[in-house]
């Protein structure tokens, strides 16, 4: 790839980190510096430049922004310094997204491939991605009313049980189901370099109705998706002479593998953007320690909320546009399609 | 019009949504159908004194086919009213956020250059990010309250709508025979997906917690939401208060979808 399309890619990028950065502090203006000031007790003035003009105030808050000094919190779900509610939480969320997305990409992938092929059909797909997100707060009030509720069979709440930090001291709780480990602060990694395979069972225990409730919609939507763009490529007039005239034997799926990439990649996206909204819902119903669910508590508390729920909205917007910019970098801005 | 499954779809489709619409006019215009004076608070559908959930049953009245919830509110009419909350926010965010999408989406085609490239990076901020928290965080400025949930999601939705304006726009330029009142009607199933996509947000919206100081409110999320304690009551196996109102809005949702998506390949088929 040329130097320069990186170097596009990245400029474009930019911009849409600094808008986003505008849009936050034109959103954060509009809060009284009353409720600000809460989560600044006696610095507010100092750390945002409440005393300079509004051009200034936006230098101060972006470096408070990126500097993590962004004040208390004191929620339901967390007392103490946003970045530390952020420095435990995040890892987890990482793990999570990138477990949870992987595993639905890839299932949905095989699916949708040969199920593509196999069916055969051009039929022009108008499906709309944006019910998917419904779909998260159905698949998992379902799954908890069905398998935490009725059948018993994984727990109604929360990362860990009480006994895993009773019995292990490299594990520590803070309470409202906030749990910290040690050395990586990942629960799963930190289980297995301690060798606690208890520990391991039940964060995967109390990970199996989440990981699902993620799992299904997503795998829904993206293999249909799948399935209709690899029937679209099977179909074409290429695929039906010549190169691949013994289609089978000629390992014809490479082709079709390469013909769908830059449409596949770039429905990723979007996709990618619903998921965190998923995760942000399903985090809220099993109480599954992550961002999401400190963002929600943030935003519910009016008083000590603000810079919590900001910040918060901060990172994952980040995770959303690192996501994007990988994508469009691999896919060498979407114009590569044969 | 020739008979066919796709015809057959649109029509129950269409009858469903109609239904739902229907139910929704009725309780603002006549509330007194549903056996109520008014639909001021849950506590007008508590049908036993006991505060447990009471089970569905098919012999006690249609008022307890989906059972009872926390106070003996009985879930099925609770749900039927609770369309007049629901759908208002619904019908009121989806006119706002389409006709400011719309007029934007037609100012950057008029005027184009740098303001059509500004605009572009700002849809980009605002759809490359979880729009739900864009919502939330907007929804805290404005308060909760009916408004400000309005003005939230018209501030997370008018981005998509200037992506469709852009999107029917070129359409309409590689397709030049089309008429400009094909450009309205291609405008159709985006808006009724978003009947159902809207009413899904308002709902999870609802169901975080978000504006009900009171649990009283008559509204779906609000009757998942059980004032917090959902999933203390699922523990205990009271799965029904959840999967009914799940169930009710699901349907709506699914048959918006499904009429959107078939009534769009008519749309790319007169092409």
């Amino acid at each position: 790839m040329q130097c320069t399309k990186i170097k596009e890619i990245l400029m474009k990028y930019l911009i849409i980190f600094l808008g986003l950065t505008i849009f936050l502090f034109i959103v954060f203006k509009f809060v009284p510096s009353k409720i600000v000031g809460n989560d600044f007790p006696g610095s507010s003035i100092k750390i945002l430049g409440l005393h300079q003009n509004i051009v200034f105030q936006y230098f101060y808050f972006i470096y408070a922004i990126l500097t993590g000094n962004v004040g208390y919190t004191s929620t339901s779900f967390y007392s103490g310094t946003v970045l530390g509610a952020i420095s435990i939480t995040l890892p987890e969320t990482v793990l999570f997204l990138i477990v949870t997305f992987a595993i639905s990409y890839a299932v949905s992938y095989f699916i949708g491939l040969y199920s593509g092929t196999a069916f055969k059909t051009t039929k022009i797909l108008n499906m709309n991605i944006f019910p998917l997100l419904f779909l998260y707060l159905v698949s998992g009030l379902v799954l908890l009313a069905i398998f935490s509720g009725v059948l018993g069979w994984f727990p109604t709440h929360g990362i860990l049980s009480n006994s895993s930090v009773t019995l292990n001291s490299w594990i520590s709780s803070t309470g409202n189901g906030i749990y910290i480990t040690k050395p990586t602060n990942i629960i799963l990694i930190d289980s297995i370099i301690h060798g606690s395979l208890s520990v391991f069972i039940d964060l995967l225990d109390h990970m199996a109705l989440p990981f699902f409730a993620m799992f299904i919609p997503t795998v829904i939507y993206l293999s249909v998706y799948i399935s209709h763009e690899t029937s679209i490529e099977y179909n074409k007039k290429y695929m039906k002479a010549g190169i691949t005239r013994n289609a089978f034997m000629d390992k014809y799926i490479i082709f079709i593998k390469r013909g769908i990439r830059s449409r596949v990649l770039r429905e990723l996206k979007s996709v990618f953007v619903i998921f965190m909204g998923g995760m942000i819902i399903i985090s809220y119903i099993f109480s599954y320690m992550n961002i999401g669910e400190f963002a929600i508590y943030s935003f519910l508390d009016y008083e000590y909320g603000i810079m919590g729920g900001i910040y918060s909205l901060f990172i994952l917007a980040i995770i959303a546009l690192i996501f994007s910019l990988f994508i469009d970098v691999i896919n060498n801005g979407g114009k590569n399609e044969i | 019009m020739k008979f066919n499954s796709r015809n057959l779809l649109i029509g129950i489709s269409l009858a469903f949504i109609l239904l739902y619409i229907y139910a929704f006019i009725s309780d603002i215009v006549y509330p007194y159908y549903l056996g109520v004076n008014t639909l001021s608070s849950l506590l007008v559908f508590k049908k036993t004194a006991s505060v447990i959930p009471s089970k569905p049953t098919l012999n006690d009245g249609w008022w307890n086919y989906f059972g009872t919830t926390y106070y003996g509110i009985s879930i099925l009419p609770a749900l039927i009213g609770s369309l007049k909350f629901d759908f208002t926010i619904m019908f009121a965010s989806l006119a706002i956020s389409s006709l400011v999408g719309v007029s934007i989406g037609f100012l950057i085609n008029y005027i184009g250059g740098i303001f059509k490239k500004i605009i572009f990076y700002i849809v980009r901020v605002l759809t490359t990010t979880p729009y739900l928290l864009i919502m939330l965080l907007i929804l805290y400025v404005a308060r909760p309250s009916e408004s400000g949930i309005i003005i939230a999601i018209s501030v997370g939705w008018f981005p998509f709508y200037i992506i469709r304006y852009i999107e029917v726009s070129e359409y309409e330029n590689r397709n030049s025979s089309y008429g400009k009142l094909w450009k309205l009607f291609a405008f159709i199933p985006y808006v009724l997906t978003d009947m159902g996509a809207i009413s899904g947000i308002v709902v999870i919206i609802t169901y975080f917690g978000f504006y009900f100081k009171n649990p009283f409110v008559v509204d779906i999320g609000n009757i998942m939401y059980l004032n917090g304690n959902v999933n203390a009551f699922v523990f205990f196996g009271v799965w029904w208060i959840v999967i009914f109102p799940l169930l009710f809005i699901t349907v709506f949702i699914g048959f918006t979808a499904l009429l959107s998506y078939e009534i769009k390949g008519v749309v790319s088929n007169t092409g």
